[in-house]
C-alpha cells in the first residue's frame, strides 16, 4: 500500500514538476514573443523617424510603451549604434543604454529581459530598438502557477490516499484477509478457521465459498477419520478372528498328528492279534481243515496284512509334514546312493540299470529327500516289461533345482497324469502290480514341503519322465 | 554249533510285553524253538524291575539269560527299564534285547544310548517273526556266550 502511494506520490510529483516547467516556459515564450512583436512594431513606426532623423518623432513612438507596463526602458539606435531616442517608465530606476546587441532576448543576471531588434527599410539596417523588460509579472504568473499546481498535487495526492485508504478497506484488506486464512489453514493444517463475511458483494460470494470449502473439508476429514477408526476396528476384528482360527487350526492339526499317530500305534496291535493267529491258524491247520477253510484263511491272512501295510502308509504320508527334519545342506548323490541301497534286492532281481548324471547338493531333509528318490526309482523298476534302464538328471535354474527320473517302463495315460499323485489312486489291480498307491502321494508331499512340485511327462521311447523342483532355500513348510 | 549254555537246564527268558496278544505270538514263536526254554511275562515295567529283584511273588524267580524288552509299556515304559536294569550293580550285566514294533529313528538311537544289547522291530507278517524268534536263539544261544549266571 506504502509502496503504491509512494508511487503515486512520485508520479504526481513528476506530472505536476513537468506541468509547471512547461507552463512557466510558455509564459516565458508568450511574454518574449509579445514583446517581440511590440519590438518590431516600435522598430516599423521608427523607419520614418530614423530615416528623416526625426528624434521627436522617434520618442513619441517611443513613447506609446507606456501601455505596456512591463517595458521598463526601451531605446533607438541608428545604423551607427547612436542612440536616437529613449524612453522610460514612470517610475522605474534610469538605465544607461547598453550597447547594441544582436537580435534576440538575452536575460539579465536580475531578471529582467534585454530585447533587441533591427530596423530594417528596404533590406537595409538602418537601426536598432532596444527594450528592456520587467520580468516582474512574468515570474508573479509563474510563481502562481507554481502555487496552484503545488495546491492541487496536494489535492489530488490527498484524494488519492483516501481514494487508496477507502479501496483497501473496501477491497484488498478483505482479499488479503482471505489470503492470510488460506495461508493459516495450508500451513497449520486448521479446517476451523472461517473468515467473516463483511460484505454482500463478489467479495462476499468469495468468503461464503471459502468458508463453505473449508466446511466440507473438514467434514470430510471427520468422515475420513470415522472411516479410518471403523478400518482399524474391522481389522483388529479379522486379525483377531484370523488368530483365533490359526490357533485352531494349529491346534487341529496337532490333534490330526497325534490321532495319526495314535491310530497307526494302537490299531496296530488289535490288527497285529488278528494277523498273528491268523497266521498261527494257518500254519497249524493248512489242510486239517477243508479246501474252503483254506481258502477262507488264506483270504483273511491277506487281508489283514494289507490293512496294516495301508496303516503304514497312511502314518508315513502324514508324517512328512509333521516329523520332517530342519533342512540343511544335502548332498544328493549321497541322498541317490542311500536310495539305490534300499533297492538293493529289487535291482538286482531286475538287474535294472541306474545313471545318475549330475545332481547338485541342495537345501532339504535328506531322510525325506531319500524317501522321494527311493519311490521314483521303485516306481521305475516295478513298473517295467524289460530290463529297466533308469536315468536320473538335473538342471540348475534360477530360484530352484529341477530333476528327472525318466525310464523306459509301461508309461502313463496322459488322462491320468493329475490322477497318480492323489493318495491311494492306483491304475493297476494290486494282482499286476503291488503296491497301495501311497508312493506318489508321499513324493507329491515331500517336494511341495521343499518349496517345488512334482509332474510327470512321457520319456522318449515312451516310458515315463517324472520331474520334480525343489526350491533353493525355502524353509520348511 | 553247539549250544554255548549248560544244556541240563533251560534258557531263562524274561518278556516284557504289555499286550497279552503279543506276548502270546511270542510265546508261540519260542515254544517251537529247538532249544528248550522258559519263557516269562511281565505286563509292565515297574513289575520287570519287581521280577529281577526277586521281590515279594517273585522271590523264587530265576535270573533271566535274556531280557526281551518292549518300549511303550504302561506305568514305567522300556527306555526307564533300561536305565533302572544299567543303574543297578545285580542287574547290569543282563543281555537285554529290545524287541518292538517301532521303527522310528528316535527310538532306536534311544534304546541303544541305554544300553541296550540290541534293537528288534517285530515285523508284520507272522513267518517273518518265527524267523526272527529263531535267529535270536541262534545268535544268542549257539553263536554268543553269555554271562554265567
Amino acid at each position: 500500500m506504502i509502496l503504491l502511494m509512494g508511487v503515486v506520490t512520485v508520479a504526481l510529483l513528476l506530472s505536476t514538476t513537468a506541468h509547471v516547467i512547461l507552463s512557466s516556459r510558455e509564459l516565458n515564450d508568450m511574454m518574449v514573443k509579445q514583446h517581440t512583436t511590440s519590438a518590431g512594431l516600435v522598430a516599423n513606426s521608427s523607419v520614418g523617424g530614423i530615416q528623416f532623423n526625426d528624434s521627436a518623432e522617434v520618442e513619441r513612438v517611443l513613447a506609446k510603451l507606456e501601455l505596456l507596463p512591463t517595458v521598463l526602458f526601451a531605446c533607438v539606435y541608428d545604423e551607427n549604434q547612436k542612440v536616437v531616442a529613449t524612453y522610460l517608465k514612470e517610475g522605474a530606476d534610469p538605465v544607461e543604454p547598453p550597447p547594441v546587441g544582436k537580435p534576440g532576448e538575452v536575460f539579465r543576471e536580475g531578471g529582467d529581459l534585454d530585447l533587441f531588434q533591427d530596423i530594417v527599410q528596404e533590406d537595409e539596417l538602418i537601426g536598432t530598438v532596444y527594450m528592456l523588460v520587467s520580468t516582474d509579472e512574468l515570474n508573479k504568473q509563474i510563481r502562481n502557477d507554481l502555487m496552484v499546481a503545488v495546491l492541487a498535487f496536494v489535492a489530488v495526492l490527498a484524494v488519492a490516499i483516501l481514494m487508496g485508504v477507502v479501496l483497501q478497506r473496501a477491497i484488498s484488506r478483505p482479499i488479503l484477509e482471505l489470503a492470510g486464512a488460506m495461508g493459516e489453514v495450508s500451513q497449520n493444517a486448521d479446517f476451523s478457521i472461517r473468515v467473516d463475511k463483511t460484505s454482500e458483494d463478489e467479495l462476499g460470494v468469495l468468503t461464503d465459498g471459502f468458508n463453505t470449502m473449508l466446511s466440507q473439508i473438514q467434514a470430510r476429514d471427520a468422515e475420513l477419520e470415522e472411516h479410518r477408526r471403523n478400518l482399524e476396528r474391522l481389522v483388529k476384528k479379522r486379525t483377531a478372528s484370523l488368530e483365533t482360527r490359526t490357533e485352531d487350526l494349529a491346534q487341529s492339526n496337532a490333534d490330526l498328528a497325534q490321532f495319526a499317530y495314535v491310530a497307526s500305534h494302537d490299531l496296530q496291535e488289535p490288527l497285529r492279534a488278528v494277523t498273528g493267529f491268523t497266521q498261527l491258524l494257518q500254519r497249524r491247520y493248512t489242510g486239517k481243515l477243508d479246501e474252503k477253510a483254506d481258502t477262507y484263511i488264506q483270504n483273511v491272512v491277506e487281508g489283514t496284512t494289507r490293512m496294516q501295510t495301508l496303516l503304514n502308509d497312511l502314518l508315513t504320508y502324514s508324517r512328512v509334514g509333521s516329523h520332517g527334519e530342519e533342512f540343511e545342506p544335502t548332498d544328493c548323490n549321497e541322498v541317490i546312493r542311500s536310495a539305490m541301497a534300499n533297492l538293493q534286492v529289487a535291482i538286482e532281481e531286475r538287474d535294472a540299470k541306474v545313471t545318475v548324471r549330475d545332481v547338485p547338493t541342495v537345501i532339504g531333509d535328506s531322510t525325506q529327500l531319500i524317501q522321494l528318490f527311493q519311490n521314483l526309482i521303485g516306481n521305475a523298476i516295478k513298473y517295467s516289461e524289460r530290463r529297466p534302464e533308469i536315468v536320473i538328471s538335473s538342471e540348475t535354474r534360477e530360484d530352484d533345482f529341477l530333476f528327472s527320473v525318466s525310464d523306459n517302463g509301461i508309461g502313463i495315460d496322459p488322462v491320468f497324469r493329475d490322477r497318480i499323485f492323489v493318495i491311494f489312486q492306483r491304475l493297476h489291480t494290486r494282482l499286476n502290480y503291488t503296491g497301495t498307491g501311497i508312493g506318489l502321494a508321499i513324493c507329491k508331499r515331500i517336494s511341495e514341503r521343499h518349496g517345488g512340485t512334482i509332474w510327470v511327462e512321457e520319456a522318449a521311447g515312451g516310458g515315463s519322465m517324472f520331474c520334480f523342483t525343489i526350491a533353493k532355500g525355502s524353509p520348511p513348510r | 554249533m553247539s549250544p554255548k549254555v549248560d544244556l541240563e537246564r533251560p534258557i531263562e527268558i524274561l518278556l516284557v510285553e504289555d499286550s497279552p496278544t503279543d506276548a502270546a505270538l511270542t510265546q508261540e514263536a519260542f515254544s517251537e524253538g529247538k532249544i528248550r526254554n522258559n519263557l516269562v511275562t511281565v505286563v509292565d515295567g515297574i513289575e520287570a524291575m519287581r521280577y529281577l529283584r526277586r521281590e515279594d511273588e517273585y522271590a523264587d524267580a530265576v535270573k533271566p539269560d535274556l531280557v526281551l524288552l518292549d518300549l511303550n509299556l504302561p506305568r514305567m515304559d522300556g527306555r526307564e527299564v533300561l536305565a533302572a536294569i544299567r543303574g543297578d550293580e545285580n542287574l547290569r550285566s543282563l543281555v537285554v534285547v529290545v524287541l518292538t514294533t517301532s521303527t522310528a529313528d528316535a527310538d532306536i538311537a534311544e534304546a541303544y544310548r541305554c544300553n541296550s544289547n540290541a534293537y528288534i522291530s517285530k515285523p508284520v507278517d507272522l513267518e517273518q517273526f518265527f524267523q526272527i524268534v529263531r535267529d535270536i536263539e541262534h545268535f544268542y544261544f549257539s553263536v554268543v556266550t553269555l554271562p554265567r549266571t
